[in-house]
């Protein structure tokens, strides 16, 4: 070891810290050579013991008890000045990365609801409420069940059956009539416009037909019969429609989607 | 064995947030010493030393200074806040009252450390603690900062790097330099008296 390498060691050696056993063996050997070292490192020693001893004359130090006194009394006024206080020194630094995080899951959740929304009905043409011609409704009776009905009927029939209470304006179709329209359903409280929606292909009692106000026998009464169910933007049943059983909605789908 | 349930920092500024005077209380006190003798080795003064104490723990309380956990240990923080104070008030009172003049390469020479009604002139007994503390005032800011917090605070490098928001290596760099700065003082203000402290004889301090 040189007296340039001593340079890295004599902190450690006068403060007494941890020190490699090689480096300290060979530092206590360099100052055995070098006297101008050995004073160096004996004056930072002398130097240590000073600061302690001075440290150690000022460790019952403090600061003032009226210190304490006006912080505390500034504690009480704040607490009075704002009941609600629950100021946080952590928070204060916290909030914003919570925000962020609850604002960035917030778009995730809005960004995979939409790429479900486009990967679901992707392939499906836009189906407006202006439908092709409907069956007369005492032909739509269904002689066979719709293959491939993904809607729940009892939901749906639940629905149909609450808003027909308030149904509003509806262009009826008649047993006589060629052409079914979707039906409104009136929503009560419904204050939200329909801008967009989809179409579901739903299985429902032919009995639901007389609570729509339509005409249909007896023998008939037992059968299920498909439906064209129109649902907003808000998930809420908008119109609904009979059909045949051959008619599909878009390519066989019982789905389809509209938007303004 | 027995358990202590001497509750957390981080669960004492909880119980702050919800308005515990109480916890409040004990995190003044159990900080305020170290916070106390730091501004004091720093500013030489006594009321200085209870101005900044007041003046971290109020910023504490307002949340002026927002502490991040993730950062370093709360006390660090303190340490922080009370350093822009003493450094602000220093600024301050070489405006109005300059009692230092800084040499060229930064050293500062202290014409008038203590103030008339200083009540540590009662509690330091001797010339060779007073020495020191010269000394110590003597050195500029950012060698003294990290003498206090490592010699005579004896905060870990990393803990006082945390404190002084620089390196390690730079706390490490400083300290040496400012040892080797104090001892020179030492040598000039108080001679052969400083060897006392040791057992070791020095000659290089006479």
């Amino acid at each position: 070891m040189n007296c340039r390498d001593f340079e890295t060691t004599i902190l450690s050696m006068a403060r007494a810290q941890l020190l490699e056993a090689s480096a300290r063996r060979q530092t206590l050997a360099h100052i055995a050579e070098c006297p101008a070292c050995a004073d160096r490192l004996a004056e930072q020693q002398a130097l240590t013991a000073a600061v302690r001893a001075t440290a150690k004359s000022l460790r019952e130090e403090g600061a003032s008890a009226h210190v304490e006194q006006s912080l505390r009394a500034a504690f009480r006024k704040r607490m009075s000045d704002a009941p609600g206080f629950n100021h946080s020194p952590i928070r204060a630094r916290q909030w914003p990365k919570r925000a962020l995080l609850a604002a960035a899951a917030i778009l995730l959740l809005f960004l995979l609801a939409g790429a479900i929304r486009q990967w679901s009905f992707a392939d499906q043409n836009q189906k407006t409420a202006t439908a092709p011609p409907a069956p007369k409704v005492n032909e739509i009776v269904p002689e066979r069940p719709s293959p491939n009905p993904r809607s729940e009927p009892e939901t749906v029939q639940q629905a149909v059956i609450e808003q027909r209470r308030t149904r509003p304006t509806v262009r009826r179709a008649t047993a006589g009539s060629e052409d079914t329209e979707f039906i409104a359903l009136a929503i009560e409280n419904q204050i939200i416009p329909l801008e967009s929606g989809q179409v579901l292909r739903v299985e429902l009692p032919a009995s639901t037909l007389i609570s729509m106000g339509l005409r249909i026998t007896a023998e008939d009464v037992s059968k299920p019969v498909l439906a064209d169910l129109l649902v907003g933007q808000d998930g809420l049943p908008r119109a609904i429609r009979f059909v045949r059983p051959g008619e599909t909605v878009n390519s066989g789908s019982p789905e389809a989607s509209i938007n303004k | 064995m027995s358990k202590t349930n001497t509750p957390s920092d981080d669960d004492l500024l909880r119980r702050l947030t919800a308005g515990d005077e109480d916890a409040f209380t004990a995190l003044y006190r159990r900080h305020q010493g170290n916070i106390y003798r730091f501004a004091l080795l720093m500013s030489g003064s006594p009321a200085t030393a209870d101005d900044v104490t007041q003046e971290v723990f109020m910023a504490l309380m307002n949340g002026k200074h927002a502490y991040d956990p993730s950062r370093g240990s709360l006390a660090m923080f303190l340490y922080g806040v009370a350093r822009n104070q003493v450094l602000r008030r220093r600024r301050w009172e070489r405006v109005f009252d300059p009692l230092e003049e800084e040499t060229e390469d930064g050293e500062v020479v202290v014409h008038n450390l203590a103030a008339p009604d200083d009540p540590l002139a009662e509690i330091i007994r001797g010339e060779r603690i007073d020495a020191v503390r010269q000394a110590v005032l003597a050195l500029p800011a950012r060698y003294r900062e990290v003498v206090v917090l490592c010699d005579f605070q004896e905060l870990s490098y990393a803990e006082a790097a945390q404190a002084l928001d620089c390196a390690v290596g730079t706390v490490s760099s400083r300290l040496n330099r400012a040892r080797t700065m104090l001892a020179e003082r030492l040598r000039a203000l108080a001679g052969a008296e400083v060897n006392e402290f040791s057992a070791v004889p020095l000659k290089c301090l006479v």
